[in-house]
């Protein structure tokens, strides 16, 4: 009953002339920031705090928390159409969504990628509202050892559903690459200057947006480049983007188990939708019975990455609003933007907050359906830009790669950034290594450290406080299980197959 | 809008291209562990030179890296003697009609260059001039308005929009 009444004086509030209008303008700037590569929605909310200023509390709130949710199916658009992730969160589309392209049936990913969003959303949503305080408390039980033990499952689990023999022990040392890339810089801890080379630009790390469009967007505009043609090539597009929709639900058991670790992951700080779109996968290719389809355009593979980012970009809002911790980048821009509008989150914001916690649930929800609609409507027109041929599509990919990375510094550095980890990504590609394990070593890089310090500063200087604590131990044993199974795996089916 | 461009289109610098001897996929494997295993060699050291909290991690991190190379060198070696399946996988993967990644990157390098001297505008409409026509799309004065056209939406949008600041470029920036 509580969620039903909450949603309705939601509805209320989002519904007025003037909010539908904000709506509207933040969907639209939502999924442009979205598509574009290498802006995700710390882009597009940051860009937009300042403009809200001026505006009513309950508009900017919904201005805001519509980019927020376009942007991470945004994000998703470009993965299917070009394997260009639009930000880090549709690294782990492209999986399925790129080979869909490649078949033609570009429009049923994206109908797919539509549907899954929309019941991530709707499933984080209700997260948001019910059980928001429970969860908050549980992340609060988790110490340095837990938040340490858990990078590295994120980095083991993603290395270990790297598609084929021999990709585990590539995608241990590319996430290795990826961590080692993420201590360049100032030390989280000391704030001592390390591995810099004696370049100034290097003192603030390798910024991981120029990394992440280097490696995601640019690369693959050399790939194009080789290749000629264009992307879709002598396939027919079937342009059936509501079969996509009806996939979605179709599996239902996929989007909502997604949506579900979606939510769960959002409540500890620092993971974040890359981390949780990734483990989803994972989870739909270890349970599935055809595991080698996945990688291949199986829809599974698109629904169950989408439904967890859009679920954990609204189940990042819990423990940013109910206890003001916030969980991500994202999430802590939008705490800036309560605080700015004179509004305190944590208990108070939930107790007291009244029309602005509806605000943000209308802006969260009605986000959802309208990027939904705009989605399904221009769907037809985004599956065509995979029939425009290569000589086009690569010169303007280099543009926004070069003026995506110049925006966020405003520093010519780094474009020579970007060109270089556009040459490694272009060579992990060609030769098949899964280049999203250095992205996440990168993501995970200081969280990983700073806690790994904390955890031993707890213990004294003992390692053993990471097989101490429960949570950890379990962790850490998955992680070991999990590797011996990847290798037992060939040998055990030889057996099975000659028992048989 | 119809661009029509066949997958014969192809230009000189590619038919160049193609005549570029192959490797194997283990030497390739193996050429890039080494670079990595370079990386995380140096990155060790390094370490030994900071504080005991800045380098412990580090030192983990490139120590377990400097083990996996040594695995997955050994798996290349193995999969180079094993046979040559996966390398004639890897020549089908390779078939191309485009240009040659470092073309490609001398092009993305004059651009840049373009970017600090000139500006955005004039870079972006240089490349987006010339690229498409190396590319393959021979059609000059479609070229020129796609360029016009694609300049003129990225740069209002990113200047008017997203507040970005673009570079007027060092020669202009003193006249405006």
């Amino acid at each position: 009953m509580h969620l039903i009444a909450t949603l309705g004086s939601a509805l209320a509030i989002a519904l007025s002339i003037k909010n539908i209008g904000f709506l509207i303008l933040g969907c639209f700037v939502g999924l442009i920031v979205g598509v574009l590569p290498g802006l995700g929605p710390v882009f597009g909310v940051a860009l937009f705090l300042p403009l809200t200023f001026n505006l009513p509390v309950d508009s900017s709130l919904i201005l805001l928390s519509a980019i927020y949710a376009a942007t991470a199916y945004g994000d998703g658009i470009t993965s299917i159409l070009l394997n260009v992730p639009g930000g880090p969160s549709g690294v782990a589309v492209t999986f399925d969504g790129y080979p869909m392209t490649r078949m033609g049936k570009a429009g049923m990913a994206l109908g797919a990628l539509a549907g899954s969003a929309l019941v991530g959303d709707i499933i984080g949503i209700t997260a948001l509202i019910t059980i928001a305080p429970a969860l908050a408390n549980f992340s609060l039980q988790l110490g340095p050892a837990e938040y340490f033990s858990l990078c590295l499952f994120g980095l083991a689990m993603v290395a270990m559903i790297s598609k084929g023999k021999g990709q585990t022990v590539k995608g241990l040392l590319l996430g290795c690459l990826g961590l080692v890339i993420s201590f360049i810089g100032r030390d989280v801890i000391t704030g001592s200057v390390r591995f810099t080379f004696g370049s100034s630009f290097l003192e603030d790390g390798v910024s991981f947006v120029s990394a992440s469009i280097g490696l995601f967007a640019l690369s693959q505009a050399f790939i194009l480049a080789e290749e000629g043609g264009s992307i879709a090539g002598d396939h027919v597009l079937v342009s059936k983007p509501w079969a996509g929709v009806a996939a979605a639900f179709r599996y239902w058991y996929v989007t909502i188990r997604s949506a579900i670790i979606g939510v769960f992951l959002s409540m500890m700080p620092g993971i974040g939708i890359t981390t949780s779109s990734f483990l989803s996968y994972m989870v739909e290719q270890r349970t599935s019975k055809n595991p080698e389809s996945y990688g291949e355009g199986n829809i599974r593979g698109v629904i169950a990455p989408q439904a967890a980012s859009n679920a954990t970009a609204s189940g990042e809002l819990i423990p940013a609003l109910s206890l003001g911790i916030p969980s991500g980048a994202t999430s802590a821009i939008f705490i800036a933007a309560l605080t700015l509008h004179g509004l305190r989150p944590g208990l108070d914001f939930f107790t007291s907050g009244g029309d602005k916690v509806n605000a943000v649930f209308a802006g969260m929800f009605c986000a959802a359906l309208v990027f939904f609609i705009v989605g399904m409507t221009c769907t037809p027109l985004f599956a065509k830009v995979t029939k425009l041929p290569n000589s086009i599509l690569v010169p303007i990919i280099t543009i926004l790669c070069f003026t995506g990375s110049f925006a966020l510094r405003n520093d010519v550095q780094d474009l020579v950034l970007t060109v270089i980890f556009g040459i490694i990504g272009y060579f992990f590609f060609k030769h098949k290594w899964p280049v999203q394990c250095i992205v996440l070593g990168m993501v995970l890089g200081a969280l990983a450290e700073s806690n790994f310090h904390r955890a031993l500063q707890i213990s004294s200087g003992s390692f053993g406080i990471f097989l101490t604590r429960p949570v950890s131990l379990i962790l850490i044993l998955v992680i070991l299980v999990m590797l011996v199974l990847t290798y037992l795996s060939d040998p055990l089916k030889k057996l099975k197959r000659q028992h048989v | 809008m119809v661009f029509n461009i066949g997958r014969k289109g192809c230009s000189a610098l590619s038919i160049e291209a193609h005549q570029s001897p192959k490797m194997s996929s283990g030497t390739i494997d193996l050429i890039m562990v080494a670079i990595v295993c370079l990386f995380f060699a140096v990155i060790f050291v390094m370490s030994f030179f900071l504080s005991k909290t800045a380098g412990m991690v580090p030192k983990l991190i490139s120590g377990l890296g400097l083990i996996l190379c040594i695995i997955q060198a050994v798996q290349a070696l193995r999969n180079m003697k094993a046979g040559t399946r996966q390398g004639e996988d890897d020549e089908k993967d390779n078939a191309h009609e485009g240009v040659r990644w470092y073309l490609h990157l001398l092009l993305v390098a004059l651009y840049i260059v373009c970017f600090i001297m000139f500006g955005f505008i004039v870079a972006t409409l240089a490349y987006l001039t010339l690229v498409p026509n190396l590319l393959g799309h021979k059609k000059w004065v479609t070229n020129i308005i796609f360029a016009v056209v694609t300049t003129g939406i990225v740069y209002y949008s990113f200047v008017n929009w997203f507040y970005v600041r673009l570079p007027l470029g060092l020669l202009f920036s003193n006249f405006f």
